[in-house]
């Protein structure tokens, strides 16, 4: 789990970097962010290592 | 085994219908949609809602056609690329042999946003060739411009004439010639004012802080959120893929906000750059795929100072 809450902007280097990251371990990042676009965003990439959960 | 004039061909079979009246329509596609349910191949309508109500109003009861929802799939060439893609994946998945779909774009898309579309028509020669796909794209002459006619003449590689037969477009251009084309970019009318932002050489946050502060309450949260990514990611691919100097510009009109960013480089050497997803990460290719998913049209340009996209979000000029 990383705490992205506080994180104005995220663009797709950084989430591909994360889920890659998630990739090698095995598991499943869940990435907190505030807002739906890196949601939506996660969803164009489709990176199943990596799940967003938009804190509203 | 596939049936009708795609038998024995194994990818993409792309059609165009041009049509001059909803009996020329009807005539060609009826056969077409009804061929298939015979065939048992699965068998689509992504029309308008006058045209689709056209043909659904004029098939048997019951028949086994399934309508989607066209003005969503259209929404914007990439949205339909990715929408197809994995339709077609899935059936072909299921077994399927043959899919067949009859689509038109949007009436609007036939106006200043159509060089997209262009784009969009010569790429899914490529886009949809991994499938056995055989689809009618259809047009209606009475409202389709010149250049529309144009351009439609040569992304298909084979036509369907309005008596039924289905034909070799002699006149066809492989897709990465098309491409290739220089095409006239018109300027938006919101260009001819002075830009409410003119950075050189900005940083992608600083880009961002600029449309935050300009364009801040215009439209709904989502989609400038997804035209702050896009602008983002269209600097960034300039500073690290162009060359300087990088040049940024925004407009804020009643209904929609430009961006534009220059850079002195050759723009990208990929054609279907921005259309596809392209699998070469380190040169921008992904992040000029994202601006087309996130905004309302994409326009590109070359000239003797560089390179120039343009993106636009809200609602493009209707012509």
């Amino acid at each position: 789990m990383l705490d992205a809450s506080r994180l104005r902007f995220v663009d797709h280097r950084a989430l591909v970097r994360l889920a890659g990251y998630a990739r090698q371990r095995e598991a499943v990042l869940v990435l907190r962010a505030a807002g739906t676009g890196v949601a939506r965003l996660a969803a164009l990439l489709e990176l199943p290592d990596l799940r967003v959960e938009v804190i509203r | 085994m596939r049936t009708g004039p795609a038998a024995g061909h194994s990818g993409y079979h792309h059609e165009a219908l041009c049509y001059s009246s909803d009996e020329e329509l009807l005539a060609t596609v009826l056969p077409f949609l009804l061929g298939g349910v015979e065939a048992g191949e699965p068998t689509f309508v992504a029309l308008g809602e006058r045209t689709g109500g056209l043909v659904r109003s004029a098939l048997p009861a019951g028949v086994k056609v399934e309508f989607l929802p066209g003005g969503d799939i259209y929404a914007r060439p990439t949205v339909a690329i990715r929408t197809y893609r994995r339709l077609l994946a899935e059936l072909v998945a299921e077994g399927a042999n043959q899919i067949r779909i009859v689509g038109e774009v949007p009436r609007i898309a036939l106006g200043p946003t159509w060089d997209w579309w262009a784009r969009y028509e010569a790429a899914i020669n490529r886009a949809y060739d991994d499938w056995p796909l055989w689809s009618m794209c259809a047009y209606d002459t009475r409202i389709m411009p010149g250049i529309v006619r144009a351009d439609v003449d040569v992304t298909h590689p084979y036509v369907v004439t309005p008596d039924g037969q289905h034909l070799p477009n002699p006149g066809y251009l492989p897709p990465e010639a098309f491409l290739c084309q220089q095409r006239p970019v018109p300027p938006d009318p919101i260009q001819a004012s002075r830009p409410l932002v003119e950075l050189t050489g900005p940083s992608a946050a600083q880009a961002r802080a600029e449309v935050q502060r300009a364009g801040q309450g215009l439209l709904p949260d989502d989609e400038f959120d997804d035209f702050v990514v896009a602008v983002s990611e269209t600097v960034t691919n300039g500073l690290r893929h162009g060359q300087p100097p990088v040049r940024f510009r925004l407009w804020r009109g009643t209904d929609r906000i430009v961006a534009t960013v220059s850079d002195a480089g050759p723009g990208p050497a990929d054609p279907y750059a921005g259309l596809l997803p392209s699998d070469a990460a380190e040169l921008g290719g992904l992040g000029l795929w994202i601006t087309h998913q996130s905004c309302n049209h994409v326009t590109h340009y070359r000239d003797a100072d560089g390179f120039t996209l343009r993106l636009t979000a809200g609602r493009p000029p209707a012509g």
